[in-house]
Formats: structure tokens, C-alpha cells, sequence
């Protein structure tokens, strides 16, 4: 009688102890998913400047970064060694300007930093394929940092592990990890001044741009059904947009963009000539490339994925809607 | 190494040293690894005593030589200096920060014995060289085409399509509001006007933005 009692109230106190740590877990990642959100504010309206370090595909570039949050929002990322290169963001509109090549208009979003491996909040975060846990407390660049991990759920999508400064929530450093915890890319400040608007000078492109257009390749939506569809998603990819450059024809060219709803994919689907390659699979940092024909088209799958996320979405695409409109 | 330097450098760390004196110490740390080294001692044998741990002396010696640079006037034109400043500051923080990245190296390294995932066992190890290249006519070209240049043909760049195919990429995963390619990516081999665009044949560089909500 006795031990049955003893059992039965070490049975219950297991079951609080569990109910009360999961309820503790799902505070603690509200908690993180705020910080997040924060981070994601803060390099919005925030005035920054400062010197980073950017890790990436074996290489360590030194860069710098002036950031003003009165709209429009203004941005720059300049290469500190090698060719001068610079990205310049008003806005939602980037240029990218590079010596003795004509400067590049690129549509990107409204808020988009141009910081490396800043990973987006989505509104609905996909708990099902990515969690979050606390990774303790760092000091960065003379900064205090909170570090957050944001871990992926499988192989098939890299992690985040972000040092985000205390006070101000901005990313002190970011790295981007596998699955084993092997760190991908990897960026940090050096030194990073918070609070003082950077002076115009520093926001404006080293050389003017002129009226015109080298853009960056327009792409329009497509409507009805798809053409072609991936059989073979890994868990929480979805399709989430389907387009085609705008001056394509129907039929020539497509693009469907997949997304987990941190990472995303693209497909690029075009009609192949000159006979049938085999298929590759190559990697270059966090970026991975798949290519191969189906059915009489050249497909080309792309993202800062693992190698084998590519390769699976690749190998999955049939088409689905062969006639021709 | 005279007395003297070492008491400025003491001076410099304890904030008591002049202005006039400060600016030529900086200038004598610029080019006097001796003496970087030095003061880089000097900052760990302060830490010691204080019992703290920590790399990132070196980072606020950075700083301030970049601090320092700032306020210099320029002898030629802005361009040429903001750029000089840029490439010393580079210089000096890319070594600070390969320190850093070395120092966190064990901690992000996985063990040789770890286990690793399918994803991490698949990833190729082909030669970088290779990869990006065009590689052959397998595709026709690629609806967003883009032409050569010398500029592209003599760094040896991106594969064209690879490189329109990247710019969609970021541009259709910001328009989604997911992560994308970061943009700098975009510039690590050099970027052509897309004949189809419209890109003018005098030469001239025009840019069109696109804006979207502001």
C-alpha cells in the first residue's frame, strides 16, 4: 500500500516536473522568437556603423556597413579589401557597384538589410522544421550579446546561431551552421557604433548613378496551374511563388521559388539544347547548385541549402502539364 | 625601444596622453609592428590583473587607429583617401577578426569522430575554380540573357546564367520576405549589363531602380 502510494506521487511529481519544463520550453522560445523580432526591427530603425568581418566559401572579406533608419531607410555595404565593390539600399531599390562594371538595379523589399546571414521572421514561424534555444550570454565587439540559436529540425536546412546585442537587439554576429554544428558562413562586427546617423557621405554610392537601366531581371507572376511541381519537398517547404522573366514567353522559362519559411529555393526551369548533360551537384559557401535536364528542359535548383536539399527537390521535378498553350 | 615610447604607450592606454602626442604614436603604431605587438601585450597584462579574459584589444586598437584616421585631413582627393582609409581599416580589422574567428574555431568545429548528417556527407568538394564556370551548351541562353565584356572575361567570372539565375533568387525571396542569397554573393565575380535590358552600346552607365513599398 505504501509503495503503491510512493509510486503513484512519483509519478505525479514526473508529470508536473514534464508539464511544467514544456510549459517553460514554449515561454522561453516566445522569449527568443521576440528577440528575433526585435533584431529584425532594429536593424530597420536603428542608426548604425560600424565594421564587420564576413566568413564565407573560405574566404574572410572585411566590410563596412552605414545604416540610417529616417525614410527613406538608407544603407551601405562597402568591400574593404579586393576589387571595391559597394551595395547602396534606399529603400526597398539596391544598386550594386563594382569597378569597371556598369552598376546593377536590384528590386529587393522595403526593411531588407543588406547585412549577411540575417535570417528573416516570419509571421507564422515554421516551429515544425526549426527551434529555438538559448545559447547563453557573449561579449562581441565590446558588446554584451543575448545568443540565440535557431536550430534546424533536419539536414536539410542550415541553423542560425546569432549574438544579438542586448540593448539595441542588433546582430552582433551570425553564423550559419549544419545540422552536425559545423559553422557554414560566419559574419561579426569589429566595431560597431550604435545610435549616431552616419554622415551623407557615407550613405551616397562612391560613383553616381546615372539615369537609365541595368537592372536586374524583372520577373512577372504566372497564373493557373504549374507546369511542373516537385514530388519530392523536404518537410515545410511549400511553393510560394511561380514566375517567369518578364520578357519571356510562355512556355520558355519558369521559376518557381520554394520556401521553409526561413530558407528558400529556387527552380529554374528552360528548354534545353545541344543534347542532354548529366546532371551536377556543386556547393560554394552556404550556397548549393543542382542542375540536370528533364524532359527535353535544362533545370537548375539553387539556395543556401545543404547540397542534398537540392539534389532531392531537383530529382523530384516532373512536369506535369506538357501541352503546349 | 626607447623608455620614452613605452611610457607614451602607457600614457596612450591610460587616456592621459596629449593630442599631439597621441596622433604620432598612432602614426608610429601604423608602421611599427614592434610596436603593435607591445601594445598589444600591455593591453593582455592589464587584462591579466584585472582577471579578465579576452581577444579584443586589438579591436579597440582598431578602432581608435581608425578613429584616428577619420579625423585626418586628406591630402588628395576624397575618393582616393576614403578609399586608402578603407583599405587600412580592412587591414587591420580583417586581422583582428581572423584572430576572433580562430579563437571560436573549436567551438564550431565539429569532432573528427561526429557522426555527420546525410546533407553534410553529400556536400561536394569539388574545386572552386570549376565551379560557377559555364559549362557548356546544354541550355539555350537563358531568357534573362547577359552578354560578355573584357572586364568579365579577364577575372575568369561567374557563369552568366548562374548569375542571372542568382539576382532572381534574391530578388523573388526578398519580394516573398524569406532569406535569399545574400547580395554581396552577387558581386564576388564581377556583374555584365544584360544585353536584352537595353544596356546602351556607348558605354554609358545607366541605372533604373525599381522601388518598392517605401
Amino acid at each position: 500500500m505504501g509503495a503503491a502510494a510512493s509510486a503513484w506521487r512519483s509519478g505525479a511529481l514526473l508529470l508536473s516536473a514534464a508539464l511544467f519544463s514544456t510549459a517553460a520550453l514554449a515561454q522561453d522560445s516566445a522569449g527568443l522568437l521576440q528577440s528575433l523580432s526585435r533584431m529584425t526591427a532594429a536593424l530597420r530603425e536603428r542608426d548604425y556603423q560600424g565594421a564587420l568581418i564576413y566568413q564565407h566559401d573560405g574566404r574572410i572579406d572585411a566590410l563596412r556597413l552605414y545604416h540610417a533608419a529616417a525614410a527613406p531607410e538608407r544603407e551601405r555595404l562597402v568591400s574593404l579589401n579586393g576589387p571595391a565593390r559597394e551595395f547602396v539600399r534606399s529603400g526597398g531599390a539596391v544598386t550594386c557597384i563594382q569597378a569597371g562594371i556598369e552598376p546593377l538595379a536590384l528590386t529587393g523589399e522595403a526593411g531588407r538589410s543588406l547585412l549577411p546571414l540575417v535570417p528573416p521572421v516570419p509571421a507564422e514561424f515554421p516551429h515544425a522544421v526549426y527551434r529555438l534555444e538559448s545559447g547563453g550570454e557573449e561579449r562581441v565587439a565590446g558588446y554584451e550579446a543575448r545568443v540565440v540559436e535557431l536550430r534546424a529540425g533536419d539536414a536539410f536546412r542550415y541553423g542560425y546561431r546569432l549574438w544579438i546585442e542586448k540593448d539595441s537587439s542588433l546582430p552582433l554576429r551570425s553564423a550559419l551552421v549544419d545540422a552536425s554544428g559545423r559553422v557554414i558562413e560566419q559574419m561579426m562586427f569589429v566595431t560597431l557604433e550604435i545610435g549616431a546617423p552616419p554622415h551623407s557621405q557615407d550613405l551616397a554610392p562612391i560613383r553616381p548613378l546615372a539615369e537609365g537601366g541595368v537592372s536586374g531581371d524583372e520577373e512577372t507572376a504566372l497564373a493557373g496551374d504549374a507546369d511542373w511541381q516537385a514530388a519530392g519537398l523536404p518537410d515545410g517547404f511549400a511553393l510560394t511563388a511561380r514566375t517567369s522573366p518578364a520578357h519571356a514567353g510562355r512556355n520558355e522559362a519558369e521559376h518557381l521559388l520554394y520556401s521553409d519559411g526561413i530558407a528558400s529555393v529556387s527552380v529554374y526551369i528552360e528548354p534545353a539544347v545541344g543534347g542532354a548533360a548529366a546532371a551536377s551537384l556543386d556547393s560554394r559557401g552556404a550556397l548549393s547548385v543542382y542542375t540536370a535536364a528533364i524532359d527535353g528542359h535544362g533545370v537548375t535548383v539553387l539556395g543556401e541549402v545543404p547540397p542534398s536539399t537540392v539534389e532531392r527537390i531537383g530529382k523530384s521535378l516532373r512536369r506535369v502539364s506538357p501541352t503546349i498553350r | 625601444m626607447s623608455e620614452d615610447i613605452k611610457q607614451h604607450l602607457s600614457a596612450l592606454m591610460d587616456g592621459e596622453l596629449d593630442r599631439d602626442a597621441t596622433r604620432f604614436l598612432l602614426r608610429r603604431l601604423d608602421g611599427d609592428a614592434a610596436l603593435r605587438a607591445t601594445w598589444s601585450r600591455y593591453h593582455l597584462i592589464r587584462e591579466g590583473l584585472r582577471r579578465q579574459q579576452g581577444i579584443w584589444p586589438a579591436a579597440g586598437f582598431s578602432e581608435a587607429v581608425l578613429a584616428r584616421l577619420d579625423a585626418e585631413p586628406l591630402p588628395r582627393g576624397r575618393a582616393l583617401g576614403r578609399w586608402a582609409r578603407y583599405a587600412a581599416g580592412g587591414t587591420i580589422a580583417a586581422g583582428v577578426a581572423v584572430a576572433a574567428l580562430l579563437v571560436s574555431l573549436p567551438v564550431d568545429t565539429p569532432r573528427p569522430d561526429a557522426g555527420q548528417p546525410v546533407a553534410a556527407e553529400s556536400r561536394p568538394a569539388l574545386p572552386t575554380d570549376t565551379f560557377l564556370q559555364p559549362r557548356g551548351p546544354m541550355l539555350a541562353q537563358p531568357a534573362a540573357a547577359t552578354t560578355g565584356g573584357d572586364a568579365y572575361a579577364s577575372t575568369g567570372g561567374l557563369d552568366p546564367r548562374l548569375q542571372s539565375y542568382l539576382i532572381r533568387h534574391y530578388e523573388a525571396s526578398g519580394a516573398a520576405g524569406r532569406s535569399g542569397i545574400a547580395p554581396y554573393v552577387l558581386l564576388v565575380a564581377p556583374t555584365r549589363a544584360p544585353e536584352t535590358r537595353g544596356a546602351n552600346a556607348d558605354g554609358v552607365a545607366p541605372a533604373t531602380v525599381h522601388p518598392r513599398a517605401q
